[in-house]
């Protein structure tokens, strides 16, 4: 028998240390903030903003509806899971928002336009000045 | 006058049947107390001023009677009878207009909520005199909004977050566990490109915010810097001007946020805060035309400041 196959106690000490580094490092990048980001949604109702909120980035988020007046008895109702966010239901004759793509990606959005309703992907968040809504 | 809402309810499908359970609560209750919609309870009451007393819904019923409870616990800060004016100057129509002096007195001489009559047994309300007019703006989107919360509440959702045209409510906190966070409105956010001046953190409550900023006469405003807005002081009949440009109100009751937000705004920010105070069950935060910021005591060391062009003061 080889006497090199053997695990001496040192090498332990050693494989031990660089899983202790490996483990360290994961968890500094899960803490430094590269994941921590927000994407900031943006709802819209004839060009005014009505209401904006933010997204986590990391992991899983919890499925959330949100279901939007837009006057004259008109909904449109949002829905924002871990998977992007889309147009479930909507009661305007042409129903293009609810057939359209879910979007998840800075820059994209979807719009109804018999409801002048635009639900937009923005960017990123603005660090500690994040809310969830605003009070006006 | 249609409210725009939006609600963000977290959790399965059933989450989803109480959403829309809470919202149709809310159009009935838009369409009982509404100043416009001709069949409401406000409409036809304002129509028999000065003739007869008016059968209403028990909820009509329920909201004007707790406005008079704000009317007289503010020395008529809160007038529901203030509708003459709010004609006379129409800040939200199509037409505003400073009206003259000689108008606005009299208009104001119908101005006075302790000239509602209210009759418990038959549910009846009556205004003693032929002119005037009830408008309940300041007070019904709250009891839509405790209404769509207990509706929200009783089917088991814990966690949600609505906006009633501008007041924002909670229930539970954000399904992470924090607490929500809730920028408030920065009244000179055309000026200084802030979304908010302060963020608080909240749970299980409602943050309501009136201002000078939210409908004003722009016309006037644009040629003399002059803000004519849609707040009425009933003591005066012009809109009211006690050194505040905005007012916060967070409490757990949406009726009694949306009342005092804008007693606070009325009264300006001492005699507003010795009221909440007393009254207890809110907190407060009051913005002076100077950027000044004055929180009752629960909310001091936890507002967070979001922008530089306010002062926090202690």
């Amino acid at each position: 028998m080889d006497k090199s196959m053997k695990l001496k106690i040192g090498d332990i000490f050693v494989y031990l240390f660089i899983l202790v580094l490996i483990g360290l490092s994961l968890l500094g990048l899960k803490t430094m903030g590269v994941d921590r980001s927000n994407t900031v949604v943006q709802i819209q109702l004839d060009g005014q903003v009505i209401d904006s909120f933010e997204v986590s980035q990391d992991g899983e988020i919890e499925t959330r509806e949100i279901r939007v007046d837009t006057g004259q008895g008109g909904y449109n109702i949002v829905r924002v899971t871990s998977q992007g966010i889309a147009v479930i239901d909507a009661n305007c004759p042409d129903k293009l928002c609810v057939r359209s793509p879910i979007i998840k990606v800075p820059g994209q959005s979807i719009v109804c336009i018999p409801h002048k309703f635009v639900v937009r992907i923005i960017g990123e968040n603005q660090g500690d000045n994040a809310v969830d809504d605003t009070a006006s | 006058m249609d409210t725009i809402m939006s609600f963000r309810v977290y959790g399965d499908r059933s989450a989803k049947k109480a959403m829309n359970k809470a919202i149709d609560r809310i159009k009935e209750i838009e369409k009982h107390m509404s100043s416009t919609y001709e069949d409401s309870d406000v409409v036809k009451i304002n129509k028999a001023a000065g003739t007869e007393p008016v059968k209403v819904h028990d909820d009509t019923f329920y909201v004007i009677k707790k406005a008079l409870e704000y009317g007289q616990l503010s020395d008529g800060a809160l007038d529901i009878t203030i509708r003459p004016i709010v004609e006379l100057w129409g800040i939200t129509s199509d037409n505003p207009r400073v009206p003259s002096k000689e108008e606005i007195d009299e208009k104001l001489a119908l101005v006075d909520y302790r000239k509602v009559v209210l009759d418990e047994e038959n549910k009846t309300v009556f205004l003693e005199e032929k002119g005037m007019g009830i408008d309940l703006g300041a007070i019904a989107k709250g009891y839509a909004a405790d209404e769509a919360v207990r509706i929200l509440r009783e089917a088991g959702v814990e966690s949600a977050l609505l906006n009633l045209g501008g007041n924002v409510i909670t229930i539970g906190s954000n399904p992470d566990g924090r607490s929500w966070r809730i920028g408030i409105q920065d009244p000179r956010r055309d000026e200084t490109g802030e979304p908010h001046f302060a963020i608080v953190g909240v749970a299980d409550a409602t943050v309501v915010s009136s201002g000078d900023y939210e409908r004003y006469i722009e016309e006037v405003y644009e040629k003399t810097g002059e803000r004519y807005h849609h707040i009425f002081d009933p003591k005066t009949g012009y809109p009211a001007d006690k050194g505040l440009m905005a007012s916060t109100i967070i409490s757990s009751s949406s009726i009694d946020a949306d009342a005092l937000s804008t007693i606070l705004f009325i009264m300006g920010y001492e005699e507003g805060f010795n009221l909440i105070e007393e009254i207890g069950n809110a907190e407060a935060i009051a913005v002076t035309v100077d950027k000044e910021v004055y929180t009752t005591e629960g909310l001091k060391n936890s507002l967070i400041q979001s922008n530089d062009h306010y002062k926090i003061m202690d």
